[in-house]
């Protein structure tokens, strides 16, 4: 009854794939891996304490106060530092919270069909024209400020999407006629799921995880710009980005200029990472490089 | 399945998705805490005010009853009242769907004009320095969150090169007759030159701002469309039959690979609807986002569906159409 | 004989010399014409003062009690009052087309108000000023409000219930030109507080009947109340065009009086000022930015952010208007419910007091544009006593001891924990979460353990009144130029505002407050004054309340404008537009106004 499982051997596709993917993927996975570093063990390698006041406000970025400080003396690096336990944290729990509810719903839907399908996909659908932002929005507003409340309105918004993919997959996989051998044997359906389907998609996961990570950490730092979401007065990028604007006009760039550097280089891992391994991992694709 | 009976299901379709958006939004709202009364009329109002209001806004009423009444509302085109302010919703929104409209739509054919011949280009120059350039631009450009690059373009273009103001729709003199709402067609249709050249100069910033955010995708886009029908067999005999270059590419390749494009142009729409409320933030654009923010803070249930409706029309009107389209525009296409 | 070139010559000189001259004349009155064009370009400009507000949602209103600057404006300068306070003595109200008030009792013993009008005045539209307009306006402000759907102010609501909705006589027509108000029965007779109401607040102004009752209805259009603005009112200025959400131009009346008392005393016939428009600006930056580039003479209602100040003070050619201590004073409170203990014992909060230090706050959050407040009272009021100096006199350090003693005390040497309450989803949140923190700071040196908690505002006001926070603070705005303003609101046993937020109430203070009520006016001053120094040290001795800061009002003008008279009233500082003057830059002559 064993046979070989059609999983993948990254080691063989990375040694194959073009140069441009390989340095996107290393590249992508620095910025990522230095970032989820600064998530867990942030507070311990901040160069001064994110909570400290000073008597110097609004201070010019200088080599004690590397990104400058913000209106009640505190160390800007230092906060944003901090901060990416939030903005990326809470993204990481809201991107894994959507991919199982999106595997579980996507592969029900794929796998079982009827009418369960035709209603659910009916429900997606109609989350997924919808432009997810303002959803999150309500979703934050209803649910109020909190780490946990959050991570579930990001994942919420995230859920239609990866339904759809994981039922698409599950679709092509199960018309591929493997799986009519092992029910014929009297497998259950879980276990045909888990073992038989998945595996062929489990590459793109990966894809799918770190492009629902650039998506999720726009998200959280875009709610927190707008004053939602994550509580203050944890230094989450966003909020830090709109609490320097009031200050921007008398001088104070580096409140408003930093911040956003910070996202901006989130998001470049993130998707550097997404780009390179979609490439690397589906060679297929690479004609349309 | 024949073309008319796909528009006849799609068109079926549209009712029961925009029912399950308001529906949705409704419950969620009355899970909402937090008095909206109480929220309106603030401290120091007398107490025994507070449950007339309350009363008067049929805010009292069992939660079954508020969704029925708000159904067979919405059916009859009646939006309500605006708790906060005091007109109706239908009122209100035609004073401010106009700004986000236009803000959309112009953003979309900026972005739509620059993007789609980047990745055309791209395409057809395939693997050459303009291809690998454009892309790491593109992925550069796409990371940037677009409230950080609304601040920063405030700051370069209007604070420090003075050429474009950082905020708002139209300046204090603004003279301009409303035809559409829309300031840039009034301003042609009236042939008022001055109000046209002011409407331009207020939505450069938040046109540039959406442009950025959207050109990436779309050149994205195009390009990978473009290179799959350039690649399709059809080329290689339109070739052989002689047919000149342009012929080629503008006839044969462009249609052909616009198509698929043009269904991930109404996906950005959408999108960009959701991005205003961050852009009409910024730039203080008295717009439907703008207003939807202050409804959520104020507990404005009436305006809040009122928005939400909105958007669930416009959303749910544009992928019909865009759908109906493609499938009669595609003989490929399997209804 | 000269030659004949010599004539030549002669003649090319005289002809180069007129046509030279007649040139140099031509460029020289050319010259002088642009400039006296330009001059006339300047003066028109001198005419008319531009200035800016950022408000969203810039609607006039009309006649219903609004609340945006935009329409407080031009109701000033459009409507008239019966009385006008005095620019320069607090509490004094002036003759405008009312000649006098007297609060007088009748034959049962009722209070009653009996106002007299001036005649001769009448509306812009003919209508001529008297007592029953005003009973029309007054009747219409109070009865429809509950019930009208286009009320935004509540407070209107409740203060003029309070002054006179619920007795039954009401309001008495006698004649053209006296009306009599019956107070409501539980009303104090203390003239500060129902001067304010009727004429301090917006609340006393007058649209002419006819126009109201053919405009004024809800079914009212933008142009509808435009009208009345421009038909039914009488001041300075006239309502001259209005593009809602924009702006609004208004227009001097030359046939406005002058007034006998001056300008300070109330409006006047504009001299300078012909036109004024008011502009509304997306933001205040923006607002900020037209400023600084003279687009507007002046801002209006607080239309430049804090966080400016400091950047604008160094612009020399704008002058900051600011005026301290007449906006809110934040204060900082502590539930005597048990449920909150430690909190209700004397000790722990005399603690607190030493502990806090709002001099920081007023540094950091308010870049020192606020002043610190050692009593509830203002400090320009009667009975002023600074009672917190003894306490903040002291080094931070002698503080920090005797709070840890007086914690040692009430047996918390250790301190304990316990939670700042705040409202989320306000424009004040930043602010106020910031000012948690620097109370969470300072707490800490004393071993007080301080959790920031928030709720969104409808929350945060539900749980506030009815007293489920701990800790908290709250603004409050003097009403009237008497220490009863905040503390009778602020300590008595009625007060709905703040007794039921922190659960006090004691019997001798409520005595206290009643008599000094009932003294005002009748020459008891050294009583009254006992009265309120013992109160005010009642803040230290039972530990009442932390009193922060007091806040002020600013606005910013051009270097050109002058005389911009300014009213020390709380809520009005910016009246007076009737005394401003501008005068030409020094430079005028190479440039042309910015309009």
């Amino acid at each position: 009854m064993s046979y070989k499982k059609s999983g993948f051997n990254f080691r063989e596709l990375y040694n194959i794939a073009p140069r441009s993917a390989k340095a996107m993927f290393i590249v992508g996975l620095t910025f990522s891996l230095i970032l989820m570093v600064f998530v867990v063990v942030g507070p311990y390698i901040t160069p001064q304490d994110p909570y400290q006041f000073s008597e110097n406000t609004l201070g010019a970025p200088t080599s004690k106060n590397l990104m400058g400080t913000d209106n009640l003396g505190r160390d800007l690096l230092s906060r944003l530092i901090y901060g990416a336990r939030y903005s990326l944290g809470i993204s990481l729990v809201a991107v894994g919270l959507s991919l199982v509810i999106g595997l579980v719903l996507g592969s029900a839907s794929g796998f079982f069909g009827g009418n369960l399908d035709r209603i659910m996909m009916l429900f997606m659908d109609a989350m997924y024209i919808f432009p997810s932002f303002i959803y999150m929005l309500i979703m934050v507003v209803v649910l109020g400020p909190g780490l946990w409340q959050t991570a579930l309105a990001i994942s919420i918004g995230r859920i239609p999407y990866n339904y759809r993919l994981i039922r698409s997959l599950t679709i092509s996989v199960k018309e591929r006629g493997f799986i009519e051998a092992e029910r014929v044997l009297g497998a259950d359906n879980w276990y045909i799921i888990r073992n038989h389907i998945m595996p062929y998609y489990m590459s793109i996961l990966f894809v799918t995880v770190s492009l629902g990570m650039a998506s999720g950490t726009l998200a959280i730092s875009g709610l927190g710009f707008l004053g939602l979401g994550i509580p203050p007065p944890t230094p989450e990028w966003g909020t830090e980005l709109a609490g320097g604007r009031t200050y921007l006009l008398g001088g104070a760039w580096w409140l408003v200029m930093f911040p956003g550097v910070f996202v901006l280089i989130a998001m470049l891992g993130f998707n550097l990472l997404s780009d390179g391994l979609d490439i690397i991992l589906n060679p297929t694709v690479r004609r349309l490089q | 399945m024949k073309l008319r009976y796909y528009i006849a299901v799609r068109l079926g379709l549209a009712i029961p998705t925009m029912i399950i958006l308001l529906t949705t939004v409704f419950f969620l709202m009355h899970v909402l805490p937090g008095d909206p009364v109480v929220i309106m009329y603030g401290d120091r109002y007398p107490t025994k005010y507070i449950d007339e209001i309350r009363h008067n806004l049929g805010l009292d009423r069992s939660i079954w009853e508020q969704y029925g009444s708000y159904i067979s509302d919405i059916a009859k085109g009646d939006l309500g009242i605006s708790f906060v302010h005091k007109v109706p919703v239908v009122q209100k929104m035609s004073n401010t769907y106009a700004c986000t409209l236009e803000l959309a739509i112009v953003g979309l054919i900026v972005s739509t004009l620059l993007g789609l011949p980047l990745g055309i280009i791209a395409a057809m120059r395939r693997d050459g320095w303009f291809d690998h350039i454009s892309r790491l631009v593109s992925l550069y450009i796409h990371s940037n969150p677009g409230f950080w690059v609304a601040l920063i373009f405030q700051i370069i273009f209007g604070l420090m090169l003075g050429l474009f103001p950082i905020s708002g729709r139209s300046p204090p003199d603004f003279q301009l007759t409303k035809v559409t709402g829309l300031y840039i067609l009034d301003s042609i249709l009236t042939l008022n030159f001055e109000a046209f050249i002011q409407s331009i100069r207020y939505l450069a910033l938040p046109v540039l701002t959406i442009a950025i955010t959207s050109i990436p995708y779309l050149s994205r886009l195009s390009r990978a469309s473009m290179i799959n029908v350039l690649g399709e067999d059809y080329m290689v005999t339109a070739k052989a039959k002689g047919l000149p270059q342009w012929s080629i590419t503008y006839k044969h390749a462009l249609r052909n690979a616009l198509l698929p494009v043009i269904t991930s142009v109404g996906g950005q729409f959408t999108a960009l609807l959701g991005g205003t409320v961050i852009i009409e933030k910024i730039f203080s654009l008295p717009g439907l986002g703008s207003l939807l923010m202050d409804s959520l803070t104020a507990r404005d249930f009436t305006m809040i569906q009122g928005i939400v409706a909105i958007y669930a029309v416009i959303v749910v009107v544009m992928n019909t159409v865009i759908d109906i389209v493609y499938a009669a525009a595609d003989p490929r296409v399997k209804y | 004989m000269p030659n004949r070139n010599t004539y030549i010559l002669i003649a090319a000189v005289v002809v180069v010399a007129a046509v030279g001259g007649g040139y140099w004349y031509l460029q020289n009155s050319q010259q002088q014409a642009a400039l006296e064009a330009r001059k006339a370009k300047w003066d028109a400009w001198a005419k008319t003062l531009y200035l800016g507000t950022a408000n969203f949602d810039f609607h006039p209103g009309g006649i219903d009690i609004g609340t945006s600057t935009g329409t407080s404006i031009y109701r000033h300068m459009v409507a008239p009052r019966m009385f006008w306070v005095d620019a320069e003595k607090a509490g004094q109200y002036n003759p405008l087309v009312g000649e006098s008030f007297t609060q007088k009792k009748d034959a049962d013993g009722t209070v009653y108000i009996e106002f007299k009008l001036k005649s001769g005045w009448t509306f812009r539209d003919g209508t001529p000023i008297n007592a029953q307009n005003m009973k029309w306006n007054w009747d219409r402000a109070l009865n429809d409000l509950p019930n009208r759907k286009q009320n935004a102010e509540s407070y209107a609501v409740y203060a003029l219930e309070e002054s006179y909705g619920t007795s039954a006589k009401k309001l008495i027509v006698v004649d053209d030109k006296t009306l009599l108000m019956y107070t409501n029965p539980s009303w104090p007779t203390f003239q500060p507080f129902w001067k304010h109401f009727l004429f301090g607040l917006d609340y006393s102004f007058m649209f002419s009947m006819t126009m109201g009752q053919k405009y004024g209805l809800e079914t009212s259009s933008l142009e509808d109340y435009a009208k009345i603005g421009k038909d039914g009112g009488k001041g300075p200025f006239y309502l001259d065009s209005w593009v809602e959400g924009q702006r609004y131009t208004l227009k001097a009346d030359d046939k406005y009086p002058v007034n006998p008392l001056g300008g300070k005393a109330g409006p006047t016939k504009s001299e300078n000022i012909k036109t004024i428009v008011m502009s509304s600006y997306s933001d205040l930056a923006s607002t900020r930015i037209a400023l600084e580039k003279g687009e507007i003479d002046a801002t209006i209602g607080n239309a430049l952010a804090r966080a400016d100040l400091p950047s604008l003070k160094n612009n020399k050619d704008i002058n900051l208007m600011i005026i301290p201590d007449v906006g809110s004073g934040n204060l900082l409170h502590m539930n005597y419910d048990p449920a909150f203990a430690p909190l209700n014992d004397m000790n722990v909060r005399k603690a607190i007091q030493y502990a806090v230090d709002p001099k920081e706050i007023v540094d950091k959050l308010l870049f020192g544009y606020a002043t610190v407040s050692d009593s509830p009272v203002r400090p320009y009021l009667d009975y002023y006593k600074p009672v917190m100096k003894t306490i903040r006199d002291l080094s931070m350090a002698e503080r920090i001891t005797k709070a840890k003693a007086l914690l040692a005390q009430a047996g918390f040497p250790n301190g304990f924990k316990t939670q700042f309450w705040y409202a989320s989803g306000v424009a004040t949140e930043a602010f106020n979460r910031d000012l948690g923190t620097i109370l969470q700071n300072q707490l800490a040196k004393i071993g007080i353990e301080l959790e920031l908690k928030y709720v969104e505002r409808g929350v945060y006001n539900t749980m506030v009144r009815a007293g489920e926070l701990p800790m908290f603070t709250r603004g409050w705005t003097y009403d009237y130029p008497d220490p009863d303003t905040e503390l009778f609101y602020m300590m008595h046993s009625t007060s709905p505002d703040l007794t039921k937020r922190i659960k006090f109430s004691n019997a001798h203070v409520d005595e206290l407050l009643v008599e000094g009520r009932n003294l005002y006016g009748l020459g008891q001053d050294a009583r009254r004054k006992e009265i309120y120094t013992e109160l005010q040290d009642f803040i230290v001795s039972n530990g009442y309340c932390v009193p922060l800061y007091l806040d002020g009002f600013w606005d910013g003008q051009r270097s050109w404008v002058t005389n911009y008279q300014v009213w020390k009233v709380c809520d009005k500082p910016t009246q007076g537009l009737w005394n401003i003057a501008k005068t030409l830059p020094t430079d005028w002559q190479t440039k042309d106004p910015p309009h």
